[in-house]
């Protein structure tokens, strides 16, 4: 059994039915994983997106991160305290582009991460993925369009430490 | 851990009708139908978005259970809700369990945003929603959980939303018969052990 992160989208489960419901994407993973005596657990984040643990095979984690819309953390830091020391540049742009496409703003990833690459290095994957689940976007439902749209009031979100240590 | 921990506040032992003035709805947007009396069971007459309503005497919690007895084999989905803000004009607020009968049963537990409902995690469950037990939803600190009378359903889920008291409640969607019978809940004060175990 392996352990991944990923950063994946909201999904409508009912199309044209009240009351709307939306689920995690990784929720149609979740045959694949419990079928590999594994689990998952998640928090939802912003831009309408939740940071997921997954623990199941090699292989599934690698169906999963063939997903549409999934954004796989790379797998070489797992655990909180993982540090970043080996972070290549090209590793740093990636997460960077992910974590400001969420919607947080350069100013908060410098001040969390720091603004160059040697400081970066200096953290641990825990302080990355604390920053990306400060806050969540309320939703509410356009029923003009159907549709969900998440661009209500800030709200707490369970923290990141709390879906690590529930996916050992 | 005992579940449920607190007494019932409506056996519906009266003649058959409205189910009186301790309840109020709707509870969200988009409802339709009723929820009447009919031989000494609330049985749920859903339209549209479902049908839901809320014991109006007080508010419980933030720590809170709500539970009914599901007296048949539900026709439709059945719901209990905790921490709940009732809003039948922007949309309601708070937790949910629901069981879903059928062909694809599945026992789930949401997170109520201004009415749009967010599925935590995984299902708890993809079994037959079974008849003749006290369903509950238990609210303890930041963790949630399902409960098949004292046997929990699945692991528990987390969220940090909704932290308050709120309202309890109950309600169907799908078609007209679902029936729950001894509607419970209140505030849990003495906390000995957070349910649940894992993740989703």
């Amino acid at each position: 059994m392996s352990l991944g992160w990923f950063v994946v989208p909201y999904k409508r489960r009912n199309p044209g039915e009240t009351p709307p419901e939306r689920y995690c994407a990784m929720d149609d993973f979740t045959a694949l994983i419990r079928a590999d005596g594994g689990d998952w657990d998640e928090t939802e984040i912003l831009g309408d997106k939740a940071l997921v643990k997954v623990r199941a095979s090699v292989g599934t984690l690698t169906t999963i991160s063939g997903a549409a819309g999934f954004f796989t953390i790379p797998t070489k830091w797992i655990e909180m305290q993982d540090s970043l020391v080996s972070m290549t540049a090209g590793e740093r742009n990636q997460l960077s582009n992910a974590v400001l496409g969420l919607g947080y703003t350069q100013a908060e990833l410098d001040a969390a991460m720091g603004d160059t690459l040697a400081l970066w290095r200096t953290h641990v994957l825990g302080d990355l993925l604390a920053m990306a689940s400060t806050r969540r976007l309320k939703p509410r439902y356009d029923s003009g369009t159907d549709t969900i749209v998440v661009d209500g009031s800030v709200q707490p979100v369970k923290s990141a430490a709390l879906v690590a240590e529930r996916v050992q | 851990m005992a579940v449920p921990q607190t007494d019932i506040l409506d056996d519906f032992n009266r003649a058959d009708g409205p189910l009186g003035s301790n309840w109020t709805d709707p509870w969200n947007t988009s409802e339709g139908g009723s929820v009447v009396i009919s031989t000494s069971e609330a049985r749920f007459v859903p339209t549209g978005g479902g049908k839901y309503t809320y014991w109006n005497g007080t508010a419980f919690g933030p720590n809170c259970e709500a539970y009914g007895k599901i007296t048949s084999a539900p026709i439709s989905s059945i719901s209990f809700f905790v921490r709940s803000q009732p809003d039948s004009t922007n949309g309601a607020n708070g937790y949910l369990l629901q069981f879903v009968p059928g062909a694809a049963p599945r026992q789930s537990i949401y997170r109520v945003d201004n009415g749009t409902w967010t599925r935590l995690g995984a299902d708890l469950s993809t079994s037959s929603a079974l008849s003749g037990l006290v369903a509950t939803l238990l609210a303890v600190g930041d963790s949630l959980s399902g409960w098949y009378d004292g046997s929990q359903i699945g692991t528990s889920r987390s969220d940090s939303t909704y932290t308050a008291a709120g309202y309890i409640g109950m309600g169907s969607q799908g078609n007209t018969g679902s029936r729950v019978d001894d509607f419970g809940g209140g505030s849990i004060v003495n906390v000995i052990a957070k349910s649940g175990s894992a993740a989703a």
